[in-house]
C-alpha cells in the first residue's frame, strides 16, 4: 500500500492505493491519524480509487479511523472506490455508514 | 484441475495464498472482480485459521487445495488447530461493530456472501473448510 496526505483548509486528505490490509497498514494510518487529530484535524476525506484489494483488517482500519474521528465530532468520508471495495461496502453494509463521493471536490465542499 | 498449497502458520504466509489463488484462478475466470471475491474468501478463512485457531504457530500448518472443475471451484482448507463451530458463530451487525470497536466476525460475513456454500468438518483432529463458488460465466 501507498499513500499521500495532504491537509488543507484543516480537512485531511488521504490518498490511499494498492492493497488495504490492516496488519500490514492500519498501525501505520491509525498513527499518521493519531497525529493529525492531536493537530486538531477532525475532518478527513480518503480517496480510495486506487485500493485495489481489501480485506476485513483493511475495512476495519476505515472502521478505526470513522470511530476515531466522530469521537472528536469530526467526519470522513470516502472518494470513489473500485467495484471491488464498493461491493465490499454495500456486502456489509458500510456503504450505510460511511459517506461516499465520487470525487474529491464533492468530498470537500461536503465539509463546508 | 486440482491445486494444493501447503504454508505455516505466519501472517506473512497469507500474501503467498492471495498470489497462489489469484494466479490459479486466472487461467479459468477473466473477471477480475470475481477473482478477487474469491481471493477474498480465501484470505479471509486462512487468516482465521493462522491467527485464532493455530495462533501464528510457525510450526503448525494450512493446506490449501483447489479442485476447479467446468462450472465453478471447490475450496478446501485444512489444519489441526483449534476447531471452529459455525454453530456459535453469530454475525456482527455493522451498527455494532462501529459503536463497540469489536471487528471481529466481518471476515467470515463477506466469506458467507461471496462464496455459494461454505461448511466446516471436522474429522478426528482434521478441520476442514470447504468452498464452492459458482463460475458466473461459463
Amino acid at each position: 500500500m501507498d499513500y499521500n496526505k495532504e491537509v488543507i483548509d484543516n480537512i485531511l486528505n488521504l490518498e490511499i492505493s494498492g492493497d488495504l490490509i490492516g496488519e500490514n497498514n492500519g498501525p501505520g494510518l491509525v498513527e499518521l491519524l493519531n497525529d493529525e487529530i492531536n493537530k486538531g484535524i477532525t475532518k478527513c476525506a480518503i480517496d480510495i480509487s486506487g485500493v485495489r484489494y481489501m480485506n476485513s483488517s483493511g475495512i476495519g482500519v476505515l472502521i478505526t479511523i470513522l470511530t476515531k474521528l466522530r469521537n472528536k465530532d469530526g467526519e470522513v468520508v470516502l472518494i470513489n472506490p473500485s467495484e471491488q471495495v464498493k461491493k465490499l461496502l454495500i456486502i456489509t453494509k458500510l456503504n450505510n455508514i460511511f459517506t461516499i463521493y465520487d470525487t474529491k471536490e464533492e468530498a470537500i465542499a461536503s465539509f463546508k | 484441475m486440482k491445486f494444493n498449497l501447503k504454508v505455516y502458520c505466519d501472517k506473512t504466509r497469507l500474501k503467498d495464498i492471495r498470489e497462489f489463488i489469484t494466479e490459479k484462478l486466472k487461467a479459468y475466470v477473466h473477471d477480475d472482480l470475481e477473482i478477487n471475491q474469491m481471493v477474498l474468501a480465501v484470505d479471509e478463512i486462512c487468516a482465521n485459521l493462522i491467527i485464532h485457531s493455530n495462533y501464528c504457530n510457525a510450526n503448525e500448518a494450512i493446506n490449501l487445495e483447489v479442485f476447479v472443475e467446468r462450472d465453478g471451484v471447490t475450496f478446501e482448507i485444512s489444519d489441526e488447530g483449534e476447531k471452529f463451530d459455525l454453530k456459535k458463530y453469530k454475525e456482527p451487525s455493522i451498527q455494532e461493530v462501529v459503536q463497540t470497536k469489536k471487528k471481529g466476525g466481518i471476515g467470515l460475513m463477506l466469506v458467507r456472501r461471496i462464496m455459494d456454500k461454505v461448511e466446516f468438518v471436522n474429522k478426528e483432529q482434521k478441520n476442514t473448510c470447504i468452498m464452492h463458488k459458482r463460475f458466473k460465466h461459463q
